[in-house]
C-alpha cells in the first residue's frame, strides 16, 4: 500500500508540471500584455514599465515561467490588484468556502443516501420514479436561477434576509442570536449547492445498491431465510456504501470550481467569489494560482479516493 | 425477468424482420417514458427554433418584434397581449425567448460537435497506436481533467472577450476529455477482436481499419456522451451568460434575458422565472434522452 502511494505520487509529478505550464500559458494566449489589460490606458508609460519590472513581465517567457514557479512555491506571488501575496488572499477566504462545502455535503449525504436506498429497494415503484425524475431536474436546473427563485420566495414572501455571512448591522447581537443568524445565512447557499449533489449522489447510491443486490452472498442470505430488511440493511447496504467513499475525492475539487456562481450571488466571501472578482479585474497572478491549486486538489482528491477505497474494501489490492 | 439467450433467439427466428441492433435499441428506448418525453421536448424546441429562424429571415416576427422597444409598456406583468410580460425596455418577453431559442440549441450542438470530434480523434489514435503516443496523449488528458472546468472556461472566455463563437469554441475545447478516455478504452478492446486482425491480415491501412472497422463499433457510447454533453453545454452557456460572459445583447438569449431581469427581480418576477424554466426544460430534455439511450444500450437493464 505504502509503495502504491509513493508510485502514485511520483506519477503525479509530470501531470503537476503540465498543470503549471497550462495555467501559465492560458494567461498568455490573451492578446496584448497582461498589464495593458489590467491597468487603465491613461496610466503614464513610466508607471507601466515599473509595473512590468515588478511583475517580471519584461523578461523572456521562459524566465517569466521560472520566476512564477519560484514565487508560487515560496508564497511570494503578489496580486496585481492590491500587491498582497496571493496565497494570503486565498487562505483568508478558505474558511468560508470550507464551511459552505461541509454543510452542503452533510445536507446532500443526509438526503441522498436514504433516497437512493429507498429507490433501490423499491425499484420501479411510484416513489422511485418520482425520485428519479427529481434527480434529473436536480442535475438540469441552473443553480443561479434556483437561487434567485428561492431568494424571491423568501425575501418577498417572508421578508427574510439572505445575503452575506450575517445580517448587515447585526454584528453586535448576543452570541447565540448571532450564531443563529450566521447559520441561517449559511443554510440557503448550502442548500442550493446541495441540490446538484443530491441528484448525482442519490442516483449513484441507487445504482450501487442494485449492483450489490445481484451478488451471490445476497442470494445466500435470502436463501437462509433472513428478512428483507436484514438482507437489505445488514448485507447489501454495507457493501453498497463502499463506492460512495470515492465521492469524497471528487468533493475536494468543487471547493473552487463549484462555488463561483453561488458565492457571487450570495455575496459569500469564499474562494469562488475571489475567483470571479479576479477574473473581472484581470488579476492574473490570482487566477493562475487558483487554477493551479484547484488542479492540484483534484490530483490529491483522486489519490485519496483510491487509497480510501482500498482501505474500506479489502478485495482491492494495489500491490 | 430479463429474457434469456434462448428467448431472444426464438423471438428473432419468429419475427418476420431480421434482428437489428438499432431497432432493438429503439424498442428499448421507447419503453422508457421519461426518455421519450425528453425526445419529444427536444423535437418541440427544434421546431420552434427553426420556425422562428425561417420567419425572422423574411423579417416576420411573432408574436412581436423581439427588439421593438416601447418605453410606455415597461415591466408589464403577463397578460393577454403579452403572454409572458414585458421587460425593462418594454420588449415582449415571449418574442425574445422564442428568438433566443436557437442560440441555446446552436451552442449546445456546436460545442458538442467540437468536443466529440477532438475526443474521438484523440481517443482512437491513442487506443489504436498505443505505445508512447498513448502515454503522451493520456497524460495530456489527465492534465486537462484536473482543471475545474467552469472556472477554466470562465477564465478563457474572460481573456478572449465574450462572443457567440468564442463561447462555443471554448466550451468545446474544454469538454472532450471524457469522450477521449472511453473511446480509447473501447478501441483498446476492439482492436484485439478477430475482425480487426482479419482486416490487418488483408493489409488494410490503419486509417481504414480505424474508420471502417473499429470506430463504428464504438459509436453507441459516443451518442450517449454527446446527448448529455449538449445538456452540459447549454447549462454552462447559461452560467456564463449569468456572469456576463455569454452571448451579448441585443441578441436575446435565455441566459441574458434572465441576467438583465434579475436587476428587477422584486418588481418583475416573470423576467427571471420564464427564461430559467426554458433553460431547465431544455437541459432536462437532453439529460433524460441521453440517460435513456444509455439505459437502452445496457443489456442488464432489459425489462
Amino acid at each position: 500500500m505504502f509503495g502504491y502511494i509513493i508510485r502514485r505520487l511520483i506519477q503525479t509529478i509530470p501531470v503537476l508540471f503540465g498543470i503549471t505550464v497550462i495555467s501559465f500559458a492560458m494567461i498568455h494566449i490573451a492578446p496584448g500584455s497582461p498589464i495593458g489589460q489590467a491597468l487603465d490606458p491613461k496610466v503614464p508609460k513610466k508607471v507601466v514599465e515599473q509595473w512590468e519590472k515588478n511583475f517580471h513581465l519584461n523578461e523572456p517567457m521562459l524566465v517569466q515561467y521560472g520566476l512564477w514557479l519560484k514565487d508560487l512555491s515560496s508564497g511570494q506571488l503578489k496580486s496585481f490588484k492590491d500587491g498582497r501575496p496571493v496565497l494570503e488572499k486565498i487562505v483568508e477566504r478558505l474558511p468560508a468556502t470550507i464551511w459552505l462545502n461541509v454543510v452542503a455535503t452533510l445536507i446532500s449525504f443526509a438526503i441522498a443516501i436514504p433516497m437512493g436506498i429507498f429507490s433501490a429497494t423499491h425499484r420501479y415503484s411510484l416513489p422511485d420514479h418520482i425520485f428519479t425524475f427529481f434527480a434529473f431536474v436536480g442535475i438540469s436546473v441552473p443553480s443561479f436561477w434556483l437561487a434567485y427563485m428561492l431568494i424571491l420566495l423568501l425575501v418577498q414572501g417572508f421578508g427574510i434576509p439572505v445575503l452575506g455571512v450575517q445580517t448587515f448591522g447585526l454584528a453586535a447581537l448576543p452570541p447565540l442570536a448571532s450564531l443563529a443568524d450566521r447559520a441561517w445565512h449559511l443554510f440557503l447557499p448550502a442548500v442550493i449547492f446541495a441540490v446538484g449533489e443530491i441528484a448525482v449522489l442519490s442516483r449513484y447510491m441507487r445504482g450501487s445498491m442494485l449492483e450489490v443486490v445481484r451478488e451471490d452472498y445476497i442470494r445466500t442470505a435470502k436463501a437462509k431465510g433472513l428478512s428483507e430488511d436484514q438482507v437489505n440493511y445488514h448485507h447489501a447496504l454495507r457493501n453498497a456504501l463502499l463506492p460512495i467513499v470515492t465521492i469524497f475525492g471528487f468533493l475536494i475539487p468543487s471547493l473552487i470550481g463549484g462555488s463561483v456562481i453561488i458565492e457571487s450571488i450570495f455575496a459569500w466571501p469564499g474562494i469562488g467569489q475571489l475567483g470571479y472578482q479576479s477574473v473581472l479585474s484581470r488579476d492574473y497572478p490570482t487566477i493562475m494560482t487558483l487554477n493551479t491549486i484547484a488542479a492540484f486538489l483534484v490530483l490529491l482528491g483522486n489519490l485519496a479516493a483510491d487509497v480510501l477505497y482500498a482501505w474500506v474494501d479489502p478485495r482491492i489490492s494495489y500491490s | 425477468m430479463p429474457p434469456n439467450g434462448a428467448e431472444i433467439v426464438m423471438e428473432a427466428l419468429q419475427s418476420p424482420k431480421p434482428y437489428s441492433f438499432r431497432r432493438e435499441m429503439f424498442n428499448q428506448f421507447r419503453k422508457n417514458h421519461l426518455a421519450m418525453g425528453g425526445l419529444i421536448l427536444i423535437g418541440f424546441f427544434f421546431v420552434i427554433a427553426l420556425t422562428v429562424l425561417s420567419f425572422a429571415f423574411f423579417k416576420v416576427y411573432f408574436p412581436a418584434d423581439p427588439n421593438a422597444i416601447n418605453l410606455t409598456q415597461r415591466l408589464l406583468p403577463p397578460s393577454a397581449s403579452h403572454l409572458l410580460g414585458t421587460d425593462q425596455l418594454g420588449r415582449d418577453v415571449l418574442s425574445r425567448m422564442l428568438h433566443g431559442s436557437w442560440i441555446s440549441l446552436t451552442v449546445g450542438f456546436v460545442s458538442v460537435a467540437i468536443a466529440i470530434s477532438i475526443g474521438v480523434l484523440i481517443g482512437s489514435v491513442s487506443g489504436y497506436f498505443r505505445g508512447w503516443v498513448d502515454v503522451v496523449l493520456m497524460r495530456f488528458v489527465d492534465i486537462m481533467m484536473t482543471f475545474p472546468t467552469f472556472f477554466l472556461i470562465l477564465t478563457v472566455v474572460a481573456l478572449l472577450g465574450p462572443g457567440f463563437w468564442k463561447v462555443m469554441i471554448v466550451i468545446g475545447l474544454t469538454s472532450w476529455t471524457g469522450t477521449a478516455r472511453f473511446v480509447r478504452a473501447e478501441i483498446l478492446s476492439l482492436r484485439q477482436r478477430d475482425f480487426v486482425q482479419a482486416a490487418l491480415a488483408v493489409g488494410a491501412p490503419s486509417g481504414r481499419i480505424i474508420l471502417r472497422h473499429v470506430l463504428p463499433n464504438a459509436m453507441a457510447p459516443v451518442l450517449v456522451s454527446a446527448t448529455l454533453g449538449v445538456a452540459g453545454a447549454v447549462l454552462t452557456e447559461s452560467g456564463l451568460s449569468f456572469l456576463g460572459f455569454g452571448v451579448q445583447p441585443p441578441q436575446p438569449t435565455w441566459g441574458n434575458i434572465l441576467t438583465e431581469g434579475r436587476l428587477y427581480i422584486f418588481d418583475a418576477w416573470w423576467l427571471t422565472l420564464f427564461p430559467g424554466l426554458a433553460i431547465l426544460a431544455m437541459v432536462l430534455a437532453f439529460n433524460l434522452c441521453g440517460e435513456g439511450i444509455r439505459d437502452a444500450l445496457d443489456p442488464r437493464l432489459r425489462r
